[in-house]
């Protein structure tokens, strides 16, 4: 179940941080070298070139910028998080506050109104958020650092690491990872932390798998061989020459991790496993509101609304960063 | 089903070109510009003969022969004309043109390791190709299959035409390729760099098949390379084609006897051989242009030794020269008929100390639409 | 290509045992099948407790616990859930209602994915693609159980009122007591099947039809398909005999690895829609710290996932004759 013993699609982006070539910027080609004199010895058109020396860090920013869907989507997804972060300490009122009335409908003061127990609906949306969008920063922040460190281990030491590392992925793969997950929940119980640990003790691999590849490939680059033979040590050629060129397939896994998390989270929560009362989640939200669907639709449309919406910004981000980085795609005008 | 014509009959036949190429010139829109990848090529092609088309990378060389074969992205702009035994070409549908490809005009592309599909048999292959343009039963393409593999030399070819492409190596994958391109005796064979792909001792095999597949079918040929020795011991005619566009064309003993244009001299000076004993190569300085924003004067100026005003100012005609169907596009190609040696024109390489690479314009390489092509060697020391 | 299978199958049995022992371990930690003895009211007297202790094995060490567990397993005993009644008896009813839903969603999923891949690829760049790239964004983003409940809310009840009967069931995985020929079972199944199916396969499809899509870029690209172009084949030969053929490959591996997560978004969906299957099976047995019906549930889908990746594997040797070496 390995994808060591298929023919790999190759995707490890070959251009590196350390590639500083001259770039035309749509120059003048008509100028010639002021010293390549004819044979009447005069000199025509001065050298009019304007070669401009642009690192990869600065082109891969300029072809993110250019794509309006993943800016867009990047600036909703900020104010999404930070929405989601800070909002439920904004709000008027807190999701556990005892309120005095029930039951009520969406009103001025109280948006999405107030559930039968006496709580402020929008307070709990915002809680919920809250909750969900913590445990999926937490998940790509866990499994993004430790599936780096894994991976560029295994792929730059190789030998029984690197053994181990496949066949404990391949260990995982056996059972589905929602009921690994179900399990897992069961036995550590429902705080927000502990589920974000027990999720990313699975998104890891992926990522380690894909750090791997992409330091296996560039292991045998010829500027390794040079920071050796100058003496760099093992970890200083990892981080420092190693790390930089497979950081585009990072950030990219990673985003796709966070739309994943939020996605496992509030599916865990729906069923009643995740994240429990008293604390909210969207996902729970979203199995209140289907319960309460004649009564209040609106609490099932919004949080709903608002995982996809935190999932689709993210996928897009994720897209326009993968764009980015592969300069492989060439978009010929029409 | 094959036509064996005899020589008489070639005689007999007219002497109207099978394949003509008038002012042909293709463009692609890129986010940089309009890269201008052939700017306006003409030449013919006899029945029978072979014409080389030679260039270095980014000359529009494949270019031009994709366009005829209507193998282009559909983005490119074509213009000009080209004509298939008078009929025109660029103006054809694809469907009609899809009637043409493959039984009258064939075409062999560079790198064999890709060219055949990794999933099929390589007897089925052939006989896609056999069965799209007749109508024959599978037993019988199946047999001409083999005996095509026998005629581009694959030994045990019955046992062998059940083989998947990946239990080839590469010179035997361009002979299947090349069988094929004459499957269904083409009138025109268009060989695009066949051998650049592959070791020099498997190049050998290759042309040998190649020849063997003129022989076969009486097809016309237009080969296209950059190595002047596979086009010296192949081609009748030449074309020598720079920046987009053919500065000189000429017979084979024309060209490499009494070139007409400088850069036809530079590459010849290039060229190490080993019938000339030692002597100092004379390698052109710089680089080919970008083919965006070509301003009209001479292309190769910014390289000539020989570059004057004019050359600067007036993009040259083909001019004709001393020998019938001898054109050269250099205002100055009668000065080369003094010219018994390249060293006259270019300098030699310095042993030690390199003289440094006065670079003209860098191209920008991520508009070249010859993608497949190897990277361009640079011509300086 | 035997070899190659045979292979794989070797590597599979290894995992599965080994799983099993992590899963065997992991189980058995929680939960403490004695504690509804110990918390009943009138006390139970100590030595009933220890008798009981003795009855299920908790007195000896945990290897030979495992190896008695392993052992029976193998031989497809489960042992009796909490309620005394042998796990066999529900686990492969409801196994067989799960996998009518994952079949079919797999099935319809490679269909849309295929399609969607297909038309996009040909069509790029134009309105067809950005509609197909938006929605398959917009499904990839979206909970499989928000979808689900949509559906079931919306879908079934409309479409039963315009055709005034109810052909769409929102509950259950077949009518209760059902009463009727071959064909009639057949239908009401596929009654029950219909969203469900919908909205498992909506979310798998958009992962699969953009690889698909980008799969059938890279292959129209290629040197072979220009020859299958240069040697005269018209446009639909090209595509779907050269480039389809070849596209295709890499989509049975991607299918393979996203198989444990179709599975998973079937217990999900099974939720919603109140089926009475693996999915509720699993939840039900955590909530009730069933460790024998944890466990049964564990090793028989480990297996089957294994199989579909064996098939899988089959699928590729089949698709792709360089890997039969």
């Amino acid at each position: 179940m390995t994808d060591t013993d298929r023919p790999d699609t190759p995707d490890a982006d070959d251009t590196t941080l350390e590639d500083r070539r001259p770039v035309d910027s749509g120059v003048q080609p008509s100028g010639q070298p002021a010293a390549l004199a004819d044979t009447e010895g005069e000199e025509h058109h001065d050298h009019e070139l304007a070669v401009q020396t642009r690192s990869q860090r600065q082109l891969i920013v300029r072809r993110f910028l250019q794509h309006r869907l993943a800016m867009v989507s990047l600036f909703v997804l900020v104010l999404l998080i930070i929405g989601s972060l800070v909002g439920g300490s904004l709000w008027t009122y807190d999701y556990a506050e005892q309120l005095p009335a029930f039951n009520e409908p969406p009103s001025m003061s109280h948006p999405m109104g107030i559930d039968d127990i006496g709580r402020d609906l929008m307070a709990k949306v915002l809680r919920g958020a809250q909750r969900s969008v913590q445990v999926a920063l937490l998940v790509a922040f866990l499994s993004t650092t430790v599936g780096t460190i894994v991976g560029a281990i295994a792929g730059y030491y190789r030998g029984i690491i690197d053994s181990v590392l496949m066949r404990i992925t391949d260990l995982f793969l056996v059972i589905p990872s929602l009921a690994v997950f179900l399990l897992l929940a069961r036995i550590v119980g429902g705080g927000w932390f502990q589920l974000a640990l027990i999720i990313a003790a699975f998104f890891w691999m992926p990522l380690a798998r894909i750090v791997r590849a992409e330091v296996l490939s560039l292991r045998e680059k010829e500027y390794v061989e040079a920071a050796r033979a100058l003496g760099a040590s093992d970890a200083r050629i990892i981080v420092r020459h190693l790390l930089p060129n497979a950081i585009g397939s990072i950030i990219v896994n990673a985003t796709i991790v966070v739309a994943v998390a939020i996605l496992a989270e509030t599916s865990l929560s729906y069923l009643g496993l995740g994240i429990a009362a008293p604390d909210t989640s969207l996902g729970l939200l979203v199995s209140e509101g289907q319960a309460a669907f004649k009564t209040r639709p609106h609490l099932f449309y919004w949080p709903g609304f608002l995982i996809i919406l935190i999932a689709l910004t993210v996928n897009f981000v994720g897209d326009g960063l993968r764009d980015a980085f592969d300069p492989r795609q060439k978009r010929v005008r029409q | 089903m094959s036509r064996r014509v005899t020589a008489a009959a070639v005689e007999a036949t007219s002497t109207e070109p099978v394949l003509e190429v008038d002012g042909l010139a293709v463009s692609f829109p890129t986010d940089d510009g309009l890269v201008e990848a052939v700017r306006g090529v003409s030449w013919s092609l006899g029945p029978g003969r072979v014409l080389g088309i030679v260039g270095e990378s980014g000359s529009g060389k494949s270019v031009s022969a994709n366009a005829l074969m209507g193998l282009l992205p559909k983005n490119a702009r074509i213009s000009g004309q080209a004509r298939f035994k008078g009929e025109p070409l660029l103006e054809m549908s694809d469907k009609e043109l899809s009637a043409l490809r493959g039984s009258r005009l064939a075409m062999i592309f560079q790198d064999p390791m890709t060219s055949l599909n990794p999933v099929y048999r390589i007897g089925w292959q052939i006989s896609e190709a056999i069965r799209l343009h007749n109508d024959v039963t599978k037993a019988e393409a199946r047999e001409r299959s083999i005996e095509l593999l026998r005629t581009v030399g694959i030994p045990n070819a019955e046992d062998r035409v059940d083989n998947y492409p990946h239990e080839f190596s590469g010179g035997m994958r361009q002979r299947v390729v090349i069988a094929i391109g004459m499957a269904n005796d083409p009138d025109v064979i268009i060989a695009d760099e066949p051998t650049t792909a592959l070791d020099v001792t498997v190049q050998a095999q290759v042309l040998d098949a190649l020849k063997a597949a003129r022989e076969a079918t009486q097809a016309a040929m237009i080969l296209i390379t950059h190595d002047l020795g596979v086009v010296a011991g192949s081609a009748d005619d030449v074309v020598v084609m720079y920046a987009g566009t053919g500065v000189e064309i000429g017979s084979v003993d024309d060209i490499y006897y009494e070139p007409r244009h400088p850069y036809t001299l530079g590459l010849l000076g290039s060229l190490p051989r080993m019938d000339q004993g030692s002597r100092r190569l004379t390698p052109i300085k710089g680089s080919p242009p970008s083919m965006i924003g070509l301003g009209h004067k001479c292309q190769f100026a910014p390289r000539c030794p020989l570059a004057t005003d004019i050359c600067w100012r007036e993009e040259p005609p083909l001019y004709p020269t001393d020998t019938e169907g001898h054109v050269s596009a250099c205002h100055h190609w009668e000065s080369l008929r003094e010219v018994t040696d390249p060293s006259q024109v270019f300098t030699p390489v310095e042993i030690g100390g390199g003289a440094e690479d006065e670079v003209a314009a860098p191209p920008d390489e991520s508009i070249r639409p010859d993608d497949d092509l190897p990277a361009r060697e640079e011509a300086s020391p | 290509m035997l070899g190659f299978v045979i292979r794989r199958f070797i590597v599979s049995i290894i995992v599965l045992f080994v799983a099993s022992v992590l899963i065997y371990f992991t189980v058995t930690s929680f939960g403490d099948p004695l504690a509804e003895l110990r918390s009943r009211n009138p006390p139970v007297p100590e030595a009933v407790i220890e008798q009981r202790r003795k009855d299920i094995g908790l007195d000896k060490p945990p290897v030979e616990r495992y190896l008695a567990w392993a052992g029976d397993v193998v031989t497809l005993d489960f042992g009796d859930d909490l309620r005394g009644n042998p796990v066999n008896e529900v686990l492969w009813r409801r196994l067989g209602r799960t996998l009518r839903m994952v079949i079919a969603s797999v099935v319809l999923s490679l269909v849309l994915a295929v399609s969607v891949g297909v038309l996009s690829a040909t069509r790029q760049y134009s309105k067809t693609d950005y509609f197909f790239t938006f929605s398959g964004f917009l499904f990839l983003s979206m909970p499989v159980f928000w979808l689900a409940a949509l559906l079931k809310e919306f879908a079934a009840i409309r479409f039963n009122n315009l055709v005034g009967r109810t052909i769409i069931y929102t509950t259950g995985s077949e009518s209760p007591r059902l009463d009727a020929d071959f064909w009639g079972r057949m239908a009401n199944y596929a009654g029950h099947l219909i969203l469900p199916t919908i909205a498992l396969a909506l979310i798998s499809y958009a992962a699969w039809s953009r690889y698909q899509r980008n799969s059938m870029l890279d292959v129209m690209e290629s040197d072979y398909v220009k020859l299958a172009r240069a040697k005269g084949a018209g446009r639909p030969r090209v595509v779907f005999r050269h480039g389809l053929r070849n596209a295709l490959i890499p989509l049975t591996t991607i299918v393979a690895i996203d198989f444990g997560a179709v599975f998973g978004g079937a217990i999900i969906t099974e939720q919603v829609f109140g089926w009475s299957a693996m999915g509720n099976l699993l939840i039900e047995g955590l909530r009730d710290y069933d460790v024998n019906v944890v466990l049964a549930w564990m090793m028989v889908t480990g297996v089957i996932v294994i199989i579909f990746n064996l098939i899988a594997d089959l699928l590729y040797g089949v698709l792709d004759p360089r890997i039969r070496q």
